[in-house]
């Protein structure tokens, strides 16, 4: 044993220059490390930048550094986490005389702020608001992303469907991007009432940006919000998963083909035939939603953060349903077929960051009413580039340009006056005309303090339908004056193109200018995502030039509008019952020019309250359960006011009253899931789970079925009745 | 009485680190690992002096890779320590988190072994602490570095042992069990009879894997394999705290 010790004694001899051994003391440097109010700080680094000698503080934020290994002034530095960084010269004389010194709380050096006024990140990356998983799991969303985006402060649950309506605007100023290209149709299955699905497998994504408004001068062709969605990339492993639920079956796999090359196929088919079958079918689908899409992507990796990606996706849709028109009954009838390819190239090469995307993709609509019927073909192309130049820590800038194509050939015929039956009286019109928007901008990203960034930017867009370039700056900063305690603003222009659709002779007008929005948002959070957040925002928005559609199909211009309220969000485990819960409360007043009338009046997704609470807890044995309880105002809708029989066309044509000045009954909803996740075998695993929607069979209203002469009216019921899902997965990783 | 050779020794050393001037990667590494050696002695804050000088090297050498891998190392061992010492489990997890950021960082510069086995490991603890939420979103990609880690490091014995010693604690159902850490452990100390890294790649772990393995034995009721297993590692760091005042006692209380 003694000769052991002795081996380990010369071997760490090994490490003590021989000075040492000979007994010379060095100089020292001592000193303390106090707070602005004399408080001692303990653990800091302090230490010689020339030579690395250093120490940490003790428990009284005393210090003693042996300067052995080079001389005087040298420069000292001490750092500690949640505190701003010290560094100043220190000669001969303070060997002597000793050094103090005075860390002020606050970030050290320049730890990025991620907070933005306006954005929720979702991601398995740290420092985003919500895990992938929270997601997709949320009840009563169906794993559907855009219905958990739905549940995301800044969003109103107008109607039954997929879309985003954020903060007072209509679902078409929300922009969705994936891997950095725009999305043509962010929501599947179009019903009157409302989309029924969401575009984009959730399983498939590994991280969701959503910014409600303030967003950066990165996104153009927005006026309200912006869905950045990223798909999955690299795989650690070969990967797969098997699922099949009452409406679904999809199978997707991931194959590791090289340490820098992983391959991915996803497959997914719906049909919801069966779930109507053993829930009732409310509104007698005829066909129930059916679809399928399949998807690919190949990711390929290098250096440190080198990263090219090809992602694509084939989806196809249809759904009918039936409607009762006073008058008569038809189904409406929806066709969806849509692809998109996307490429994208990232890498960081010192200083600089450059991001490319180019996509294409193809949008293929068939629907049909009555009288009105729509045949439109979109294929849009895409380049985008950014350039990111960390010129110092703190001061990066970005510049960026893209492109759009668009091609739109949109044939079709609308009803002309108020006969909507088949044979009746119909407008027919055409587009083919291509449209091309190019955009630039330039953005800082700037930390001026450790506690205060800014992200000025100003970026133009020029569009062929249009024909005028547009300026649009904006910022956004936060402040984070100490703690947890983060404080957000934003301001900005926003520009948007109008539907190529309204750009028809028959339906609008050409050279219709870009809608334009005012954003102003003003936050406060406190907090951290992974613990208890909370975060309360106010917003102000006001819209002019916007083009509308009346409920003749007729193209209104000149059109304004103004949004303001407030949300609120807090994530935080309940103490004691070891609950995750999340809740949003939305406040909104939203009023716009009524195509119809000209006037301003309440807009139609204008829903002055929305509340949702979801809470989840784990249980033992691999089981889980949530609920999601979410109530809200109706929204509005224009009363008939009166009907006179036309005999030239043989029915009744109602006169309608002020425009949006009725409101459907509030919402209530509980929806409940459960699911059970069991290790098979190595590698092998299992979730069974189950839902039940609307667990009190709440009608919630989505409009009114009247009678031929408009006298009676009855409730259109909710699509979403007391319903139960349940399915299974196996996963192979 | 042993113990206060070995503090002199101690003592000595940490006077060397004092005194060391810089002279590139693997001095500091060497020093790191002095440090980190005398905290197997001490079971003090001489963790905490490793971060720090880490810290040190990488304000003035922000992409030096190696010392990457050992901050993550020494955050990792630090981690370990507090797990189960009634330290708040934000701290823990910010631990492993700073941990998992910075040996993925190194992994992209250095390709040592130790490295991805290293995160595994890390990642495995980040589930430890986090719950099996955590365990569905994080389980394969732990798994993966392993794979990864061994087929880079195919004789490594720091490989086995982190291998083995996330078997210990991983349900049998995900691919653990303690046939399963027995068995790497034992190879890595097989594997550690011949292992003479050059400096600055990892040395760490010898005296480690013992006194896993002897935790093995315990956890199955086989007293004398502990107690001999935690004797080899004692041999090997006679005044290792951890075996000398923690594991040996334990097994003297028939707790494993």
């Amino acid at each position: 044993m003694r000769m052991r010790r002795l081996i380990l004694f010369l071997a760490l001899l090994a490490f003590i220059p021989p000075l040492q051994l000979a007994g010379q003391s060095a100089p020292r440097l001592r000193g303390v490390v106090l707070t602005p109010e004399k408080s001692p700080v303990p653990g800091v680094n302090v230490f010689i930048v020339e030579t690395l000698e250093g120490a940490l503080t003790d428990s009284v934020g005393r210090f003693s550094i042996a300067l052995s290994g080079g001389g005087l002034p040298a420069t000292l530095l001490a750092r500690r986490v949640g505190f701003r960084q010290f560094q100043r010269v220190v000669t001969a004389t303070d060997t002597t005389g000793g050094v103090a010194i005075t860390l002020t709380r606050g970030a050290t050096s320049l730890a990025p702020i991620t907070v933005q006024a306006g954005a929720i990140t979702a991601g398995n990356e740290r420092g985003a608001t919500l895990t992938s998983l929270e997601v997709v799991t949320t009840p009563g969303t169906a794993a559907d992303i855009n219905r958990a985006i739905q549940l995301l402060p800044g969003v109103q649950p107008v109607d039954d469907g997929t879309a985003l309506f954020v903060r007072g605007g209509d679902y078409t100023e929300t922009k969705v991007f994936i891997n950095e290209a725009v999305l043509l149709n962010p929501a599947q299955l179009l019903t009157p009432s409302g989309t029924f699905v969401g575009t984009v497998d959730p399983f498939q994504l590994d991280g969701i940006f959503f910014s409600s408004g303030g967003f950066g001068a990165r996104y153009g062709n927005a006026l309200s919000g912006v869905v950045g969605l990223r798909t999955r990339g690299a795989a650690t492993r070969h990967a797969a998963t098997l699922g099949g639920g009452l409406a679904a079956w999809s199978a997707d796999g991931a194959l590791r083909a090289s340490e820098h090359l992983t391959l991915r196929v996803a497959g997914n088919r719906n049909d919801l035939s069966p779930f109507l079958r053993l829930n009732s079918n409310p509104r007698g689908f005829a066909p129930p939603p059916r679809g399928r899409d399949l998807s690919a992507s190949a990711t390929y990796t290098y250096g440190l953060a080198g990263e090219v990606k090809v992602y694509t996706v084939d989806q196809t849709n249809v759904i009918g349903i039936p409607i009762d028109d006073p008058g008569f009954r038809a189904t409406f009838d929806s066709d969806v077929a849509s692809n998109l390819l996307v490429a994208t190239w990232k890498d960081v090469r010192g200083a600089f960051a450059p991001l490319v995307s180019v996509s294409r993709s193809r949008l293929d609509r068939r629907e049909g009413f009555g009288a009105f019927n729509l045949n439109a073909g979109q294929d849009l192309r895409t380049l985008f580039g950014q350039l990111s130049w960390e010129r110092s820590p703190g001061t990066t800038l970005r510049l960026g340009a893209e492109v759009e194509h668009l091609v739109s050939d949109m044939r079709g015929s609308v009803p002309v006056g108020d006969d909507r039956r088949p044979g009746a009286r119909t407008a027919v019109w055409r587009i083919d005309r291509p449209g091309t928007r190019t955009g630039a901008f330039v953005e800082g990203d700037l930390q001026p303090l450790p506690t205060l960034r800014i992200v000025p930017g100003l970026r133009a867009d020029r569009s062929t339908l249009t024909g005028r370039t547009t300026l649009d700056p904006r910022v956004n900063a936060a402040w984070q004056p100490g703690g947890a305690l983060s404080l957000t603003a934003a301001w900005g222009i926003y520009h948007q193109v109008p539907d190529p659709l309204f750009y028809s002779d028959s339906l609008g007008r050409s050279g219709l200018p870009s809608m334009r929005a005012e954003q102003r948002v003003l936050g406060v959070q406190w907090g951290e995502p992974s613990t208890t957040l909370i975060r309360v925002e106010a917003y102000e928005k006001h819209y002019r030039d916007l083009s509308l559609l009346s409920r003749d199909n007729l193209v209104a211009t000149d059109g304004v509008g103004r949004s303001r309220g407030m949300d609120l969000f807090f994530k935080g485990r309940i103490p004691g019952l070891d609950i995750e819960t999340r809740t949003t409360l939305n406040l909104l007043q939203a009023r716009r020019t009524a195509p119809e009338t000209g006037t301003t009046t309440r807009a139609a997704f204008d829903v002055p309250r929305s509340y949702s609470f979801i809470a989840e807890k784990l249980l033992p044995r691999g089981w889980r359960s949530a609920l999601t309880w979410r109530t809200s105002s109706g929204r509005p809708y224009t009363p008939v006011a009166s009907a006179a029989f036309d005999t030239t066309s043989d029915i009744w044509v109602p006169r309608f009253g002020v425009p949006n000045s009725g409101r459907f009954p509030d919402l209530k909803r509980l929806d409940l899931s459960a699911s059970w996740y069991r290790p098979l075998r190595p590698g092998v695993q299992s979730v069974l789970y189950l839902s039940l929607s609307n667990v009190f069979d709440r009608d919630n209203t989505q409009g009114w079925k009247y009678s031929d002469d408009y006298r009676t009216r009855t409730p259109v019921r909710s699509i979403f009745n007391r319903s139960v899902y349940f399915g299974a997965s196996l996963i192979w990783q | 009485m042993r113990l206060i050779p070995s503090l002199a020794l101690v003592a000595v050393a940490a006077t060397s680190l004092r005194a060391q001037a810089p002279a590139g990667t693997a001095r500091w590494a060497d020093s790191i690992h002095v440090l980190l050696s005398m905290d197997q002695v001490r079971l003090g804050t001489d963790v905490d002096q490793a971060i720090a000088l880490a810290e040190r090297v990488l304000s003035v050498t922000p992409n030096d890779g190696v010392m990457m891998h050992y901050k993550g190392y020494a955050l990792y061992t630090k981690a370990g320590r507090m797990i189960g010492s009634g330290a708040k489990e934000e701290e823990i997890k910010a631990l492993l988190e700073e941990a998992d950021d910075i040996l993925e960082r190194s992994a992209s510069l250095v390709k040592w072994p130790e490295t991805p086995a290293l995160r595994s490991a890390v990642i495995n603890q980040i589930i430890g602490v986090s719950g099996m939420m955590a365990g569905m979103r994080l389980g394969s990609t732990a798994d993966g570095l392993m794979d990864d880690a061994v087929a880079i490091g195919p004789d490594n014995p720091r490989v086995f042992m982190l291998r083995g010693v996330s078997a210990m604690y991983k349900p049998k159902m995900f691919g653990g069990g303690m046939d399963k850490a027995e068995r790497d452990l034992k190879r890595a100390v097989e594997l550690f009879a011949n292992d003479m890294p050059a400096s600055p790649k990892p040395r760490w772990g010898h005296a480690e894997a013992w006194a896993w393995l002897g935790q093995v034995y315990a956890a199955e009721k086989r007293v004398p394999e502990a107690r001999e297993a935690y004797a080899r590692a004692l041999a090997l760091v006679p005044e290792y705290g951890w075996v000398k005042f923690r594991l040996l006692p334990a097994l003297d209380k028939g707790k494993s």
